[in-house]
């Protein structure tokens, strides 16, 4: 008995230390660089993919190839040339030139005549008046000609600066980031790309003789520009050189600049934050102070903030910077300019190391051997800016995307071969069919132990560093292909598609390379004297926590009170937006109507449900889904707006088909507050090496999926998308668009059994049933990111992912109109989308306060306003797309896009409301469920179903007293539709309701 | 003769009553403030028509006849589902309890203590895990290992939908329950088998019985009914009040075809999408009463017969 224990417990020993160290060691299997790649087998192994990349139309010549393949040539030490507009608007005394306003597709000339060929930067007067969101981009030209690809996407920052220091609290007491305000006035400055992916600015190349450059406004932004000059290339001072130039004169002092006092910065979405840390200053256990600048907004090559400082004292100084950077066993770089300029070569992109985790740290800047760096300030006020950097990483970047270009193009030839799916019990000899197929193999190989050896020295833990460890399973997965690489096509889910392939791991460590986050607490400006601590002790820290902890109890954050001497607003979104709409309202409406408003966060919408059965209820409430103002309505619970007589001349504004859940019998209980729209997104690359047109209208849609699916690919509906029950907004569109409706103008029947409906529904069902479109699909946009749906119908919410978070596919998509179905000669693009709603409640008392609210608060003005601040403070996933049309026209998307969404928001349409809706909804999904898993026809379907809404709708009719028990009509009900709300849009406006608004 | 005994309390006993009465009190308290009350509220609630907005209107046995006359869908999909999971996954997933509890209680303490560990996991990170692990097995395209591995081995051409195709997404909801039925009751039963009384065992033995089977039959069950009577009731309170398996799975209420629809969904679906919280009340009191039958049926059988 006693050996039969002792040997469980052996081997129960044994089995956990087997895992302990399988686990500890697993990753062991990394590549290690050994110098053993040379320059050469680089070169072949890019230009080998790059080959097969061109041949697929995508043509890439970076600047980084640009620099490689010039970088001898560059003379330095030429003369700086200045160039003049050939013409111009006028005169500005401000900078004693010419200017020249450009608009939108606009363009500046110069002529020059260059006595010596050369390579040059090229320096730019301009000035910016107008407050734009979106990056300002100018393409140029020299002599008609392009030297690579980022000449026609070259930036011009604007510069901002916080409206005030002293910063506002917020009800519970935490302070509040200040409103970004830009800095007027003309500026100078030298051209970079628009992802500044080098230190130094582009450099152009200039003949000899007479040449001419043309800058194109490619924005939407007008920019007023003057005159230009060519700057010869320099070279940086090493530090030696540097240090002997100065005077050699101690100090003892220490400047500290905090974070937070920036003066200015070239990008809106670096923002300051309030860390919870006593290691930092300025702290409150129970209040938030903003305190550093924040490394999740801080992290783009390109981005810079600048402080002020004042010396006291002429002499030398070392500086130190308390900081965290949280990228994952990487260092971050930053170049630093102390009065504008770079003062000497170890300054530019300075590698500051990894911080363990959240820890703050201070590292004083100084060399490899730990000699610390000494700038020369003379007295007086000075400057310095720290800008992230990406340079070094570029190059492998480049190669990375290279790769992906590749593997894509790759794919796609292997799925012309294989067809759809893949034989498995074919004995594949795949050289046979494209037999560069194992030199592409080692080419990856070779470029991806080359990137790990460039990028090895940024991380203590050298090539084992978690931001490499994309690329080491890359490797680890590409060996396993290799071994076997005959039967590639068994293996090409390995290769694209789907998580843990090649292609997701380079997409991914796209990001995470070029990713250079680091949170600032302050600069250290000093000499010969100690520095504040580094962290706050244990004790200190843990002091802090508990009472954090504490103060938690006390906290008000999320409760909802009703206060009688303002109009109360409840609002279903984060606290984020709730803060920055007080603040707005404080200042605005406020002191303009002299009406209080308090604004509170409603963290879940039935709260205003059991609100209104508990007589609390608010007198406003924002940010509701659309079905609810109908529910409350139907119960008298809400407001009805069409009774102020401007309702209907206000309610022009905004997009018609948006009402439509909103009415109520002819009287209207809401206003739409955001909405959404349905645009075809789709990927150019592969679209262009297939020869494929996008599809206009669903029969195009219908034709290009035979050959689609031949190689495996899809079109995407959001159908496919969501849980089990599919909504209005996945299942009715078909029917609106084959111009069918839901309901009977009575609202008593629905009118899903008419031919034009059942022919939607039909048509619906037929995408999946005939024409195999996948019927569920987790996750669109990593679908879209391998291709494996290369098109479909995206909403606002893909379409933001895909913009912000597929860096490799960056340029390689993009959005074209819902497709069409003509009927009776007309052509519709109607698409059902909810947006969110605003509402008054129906027991308020201060009716007209409320309304004057509303007004105020959806007008073009305040809607332009908030969706500026609120993404100019927060950054791009903060987007606010405002039901306000002319707001929404004024909002930060991109140009080009722009113009699609807002032909497409005409076609806006919500699905009518009665109150047995909820049937209609899970019938519709049922139907569609019933006739795709269980193979019955639509139309034996729908009438299915019918019966059972039909019955709903009656009984509801009989609730809400519509129709007596014996189906007599008591009230009449009245569905609306689009033309009877335009009717009241035009009547309202005097005929003036712009179908085109 | 009243008199008499209120003269004679003395004051002994007099604080002997003040004693039981501060004894009682909590308990008194929070069975109404938590139980007596809100499903007495319930009741009067289900005797209503209720928008959840306006008063509730009194209408007497209404809502009860049309749950068991007007409502279609409670008679042909609600009901049968409810007692057909209940009758699966209650004394299923009780028998496996037991049959469990009684194995592991065959080994060795170590190895019983893990592996009983690892068969009460489930049961207490339900919910999360439904939805992080079997949506994810069960997924209706390339991404779902199930179907992954079915089309890898060239079983099935297009993904099967598992849980939006009403004709699988019940079988799932079974499956998923069994694996997370192993709850505080499977913890009661292995506690009652291993706290049993060896000496019964022997007695049994030297009583003429020769087999594990006879064991059990005999001796186990007999012995540990106290505790069998515990994880009865708890399965079928858990069986009954635990709907949120399909709609987690399906990520849905209704669920497709009402295809996994139990009695709680039909209630949320009633009380929070239709606004009838009257109608959904009633519902509430069926079920209530549902499981009041059938754990007087588990009482008749564990129960000791004194």
């Amino acid at each position: 008995m006693r050996s039969k224990k002792k040997l469980i417990i052996i081997l129960t020993v044994l089995v956990i230390s087997i895992v302990t160290i399988s686990l500890l060691t697993g990753s062991k299997n990394i590549y290690e660089p050994n110098n053993e790649i040379s320059k050469s087998e680089i070169d072949t192994a890019f230009d080998l993919l790059g080959k097969m990349v061109k041949e697929n139309k995508i043509n890439r010549y970076t600047y980084t190839e640009f620099l490689e393949d010039n970088s001898s040539k560059i003379k330095y030490d030429l003369d700086n040339i200045d160039a003049y507009l050939d013409e111009d608007d006028g005169y500005d005394s401000q900078i004693g030139s010419n200017f020249l306003t450009l608009v939108s597709d606009d363009i500046a000339k110069y002529t020059i005549d260059i006595d010596q060929a050369g390579f040059y930067y090229i320096g730019l007067n301009y000035r910016v008046d107008e407050v734009t969101l979106n990056d300002i981009t100018v393409s140029v030209t020299i002599n008609n000609k392009t030297l690579y690809d980022e000449m026609s996407s070259i930036i011009i920052p604007l510069y901002w600066q916080d409206e005030t220091k002293e910063y506002q609290t917020d009800r519970y007491g935490d302070e509040v980031i200040s409103n970004q305000k830009l800095i007027p006035g003309w500026k100078k400055t030298s051209l970079y790309n628009n992802t500044y992916l080098s230190v130094d600015p582009l450099l152009f190349y200039f003949e000899k003789g007479e040449q001419t450059i043309r800058i194109t406004n490619t924005s939407s932004t007008s920019i007023l520009v003057s005159d230009i000059e060519l700057i010869s290339p320099y070279k940086y001072l090493t530090y030696e050189e540097y240090n002997n130039k100065n005077i050699d004169l101690k100090v003892k002092d220490l400047i500290n600049i905090e974070a937070t006092d920036y003066v200015s910065k070239n990008s809106t979405y670096v923002k300051s934050y309030a860390l919870g840390t006593p290691s930092v200053t300025p702290f409150n256990a129970s209040y938030k102070k903003l305190n550093v600048i924040d490394g999740t907004t801080y992290k783009t090559s390109g981005q810079e903030v600048t402080y002020e400082f004042e010396v006291k004292k002429a002499g030398k100084y070392q500086l130190a910077i308390h900081y965290i950077n949280d990228k994952n066993d990487f260092s971050v770089l930053r170049s630093i300019y102390i009065d504008g300029v770079i003062p000497f070569e170890e300054f530019r992109e300075y590698a500051f190391p990894q911080t363990n985790g959240q820890t703050v740290t201070i590292e004083k800047l100084k060399d490899d051997k730990d000699n610390p760096y000494y700038v020369y300030l003379e007295k007086g006020i000075h400057t310095i800016t720290l800008k992230a950097e990406s340079e070094s990483m570029q190059s492998s970047l480049r190669i990375i995307q290279q790769m992906v270009d590749h593997i894509n193009a790759f794919t796609l030839a292997i799925k012309k071969i294989t067809g759809k799916s893949v034989d498995k019990d074919r004995s594949w000899i795949f050289t046979e069919y494209i037999p560069e197929t194992p030199d592409y193999l080692e080419a990856y190989e070779v470029l991806i132990k080359t990137v790990i050896t460039n990028l090895e020295k940024y991380s203590s833990k050298g090539a084992s560093s978690a931001t490499l460890s994309n690329l080491q399973k890359a490797l680890s997965r590409l060996k396993k292909i290799y071994d076997d690489y005959d039967r590639l096509p068994l293996y090409l889910e390995d290769l694209s598609g789907g998580s843990g392939s090649i292609a997701q791991y380079l997409g991914d460590s796209l990001t995470q390379i070029s990713e250079q986050p680091l949170y600032l607490d302050a600069i250290y400006v000093y000499d010969d004297t100690k520095l504040p601590k580094e962290r706050a002790n244990f004790f200190v820290s843990s002091w802090a926590t508990i009472k954090t902890f504490f103060s938690s109890f006390s906290s008000k954050k999320y409760s909802l009170t009703k206060d009688e001497e303002v109009v109360d607003v409840w609002v279903n979104r984060s606290i984020t937006y709730v803060d920055m709409m007080q603040k707005l309202v404080d200042k605005e409406f406020t002191t303009k109507t002299g009406i209080k408003v308090k604004i509170s966060v409603m963290p879940d919408a039935n709260k205003l449900v059991m609100s209104a059965a508990a007589n609390q209820e608010p007198d406003v409430a924002l940010g509701l889904a659309s079905y609810m103002p109908y529910d409350l309505a139907i119960r008298n619970s809400a407001y009805d707006l069409s009774s102020f007589p401007d309702y209907w001349e206000f309610a022009s504004q905004f997009s018609a088909g948006a009402f439509i859940p909103y009415i109520l019998n002819e009287k209207a209980y809401a206003i739409p507050e955001t909405l959404d729209f349905n645009v075809v997104m789709y990927r150019k690359d592969i679209f262009d090496s297939l020869g494929f047109m996008v599809p206009d209208t669903w029969e195009e849609v219908i034709q290009i999926l035979p050959e689609l699916q031949q190689y495996g690919m899809n079109f995407y509906h959001p159908i496919a998308g969501g849980s089990s029950t599919k909504y209005f907004y996945q299942t009715s569109g078909f029917v609106y668009q084959f111009g069918g409706s839901l309901y009977y103008e009575d609202g008593l029947k629905t009118s899903i059994d008419t031919k034009e409906s059942i022919k939607g529904l039909t048509f619906l069902n037929q995408l999946m049933t005939n024409y195999s479109l996948p019927e569920q699909v987790q996750s669109f946009y990593n679908s879209f990111r391998y291709a494996t749906l290369p098109i479909g119908i995206s909403d606002f919410t893909n379409y933001q992912l895909i913009k912000n978070a597929a860096p490799e596919i960056a340029g390689q998509w993009e959005i074209a109109p819902f497709p069409s179905v003509t009927v009776n000669g007309e052509t519709n693009r109607y698409y059902i989308a909810n947006g969110t709603a605003a509402m008054i409640m129906g027991k308020t008392e201060k009716a007209n306060e409320s309304w004057e609210f509303l007004k105020w608060w959806l007008g073009e003005d305040t809607q332009t306003q908030f969706a500026f601040n609120i993404q100019s403070t927060y950054g791009p996933t903060y987007t606010w797309l405002s039901g306000n049309i002319s707001a929404f026209k004024n909002s930060p998307l991109p140009e080009k896009d722009k113009k699609i969404i807002i032909e497409q928001v005409k076609w806006l349409i919500d699905a009518p409301r009665t109150p047995g809706q909820y049937m209609l909804e899970r019938s519709l999904s049922d139907i569609w469920n019933t006739v795709v898993f269980e193979g019955s026809s639509t139309g034996v379907a729908v009438d299915k179903y019918k019966i059972q809404v039909d019955r709903e709708i009656r009984k509801k009719m009989i609730e809400f007293g519509f129709i007596s028990e014996d189906g007599e009509v008591i009230k009449t009900y009245k569905i609306p539709t689009i033309a009877w709300i335009k009717d009241k849009m035009n009547i309202a406006t005097g005929g003036n309701y712009d179908e085109d608004n | 003769m009243t008199k008499t005994i209120k003269k004679s309390k003395t004051r002994f006993e007099k604080r002997d009553m003040l004693a039981t009465f501060v004894m009682l009190l909590p308990y008194v308290l929070l069975f109404s403030i938590f139980i007596a009350i809100p499903v007495a509220l319930a009741i009067y609630l289900s005797m209503t028509s209720f928008n959840m907005v306006e008063t509730p209107k009194f209408n007497g046995l209404v809502n009860f006849i049309n749950i068991f006359t007007q409502d279609t869908v409670f008679l042909r999909y609600v009901l049968p589902k409810t007692l057909m999971y209940s009758i699966i996954v209650g004394p299923g997933g009780y028998i496996l309890s037991f049959l469990l509890a009684w194995m592991l209680a065959q080994i060795q303490k170590g190895p019983r203590t893990i592996i009983a560990l690892a068969l009460y996991m489930p049961s207490m990170v339900g919910a999360v895990f439904i939805s992080v692990i079997w949506r994810t097995l069960f997924s209706g395209d390339e991404s779902g290992y199930i179907n992954s591995l079915l089309m890898g081995w060239d079983i099935i051409e297009r993904p099967i939908q598992f849980l939006q195709s009403p004709d699988h997404l019940m079988t799932i909801v079974i499956i998923v329950s069994l694996w997370s039925s192993m709850g505080v009751g499977f913890l009661a039963m292995l506690a009652g088998i291993l706290n049993g009384n060896e000496e019964l065992y022997e007695a049994a033995y030297v009583e003429g019985i020769n087999n594990k089977f006879q064991e059990v039959r005999y001796v186990t069950i007999p012995m540990m009914k106290p505790q069998m009577l515990f994880g009865a009731v708890m399965a079928l309170v858990s069986t009954f009040s635990n709907g949120y398996i399909g709609v987690s799975l399906s990520g849905t209420n209704p669920t497709p075809q009402y295809a996994a629809q139990f009695l709680t969904n039909h209630i949320d679906d009633y009380g929070f999408l239709r606004y009838e919280m009257g109608y959904a009340a009633a519902l509430s009191v069926v079920l209530l009463l549902m499981i009041l039958v059938f754990s007087k049926i588990a009482y008749k059988l564990f129960a000791e017969k004194d």
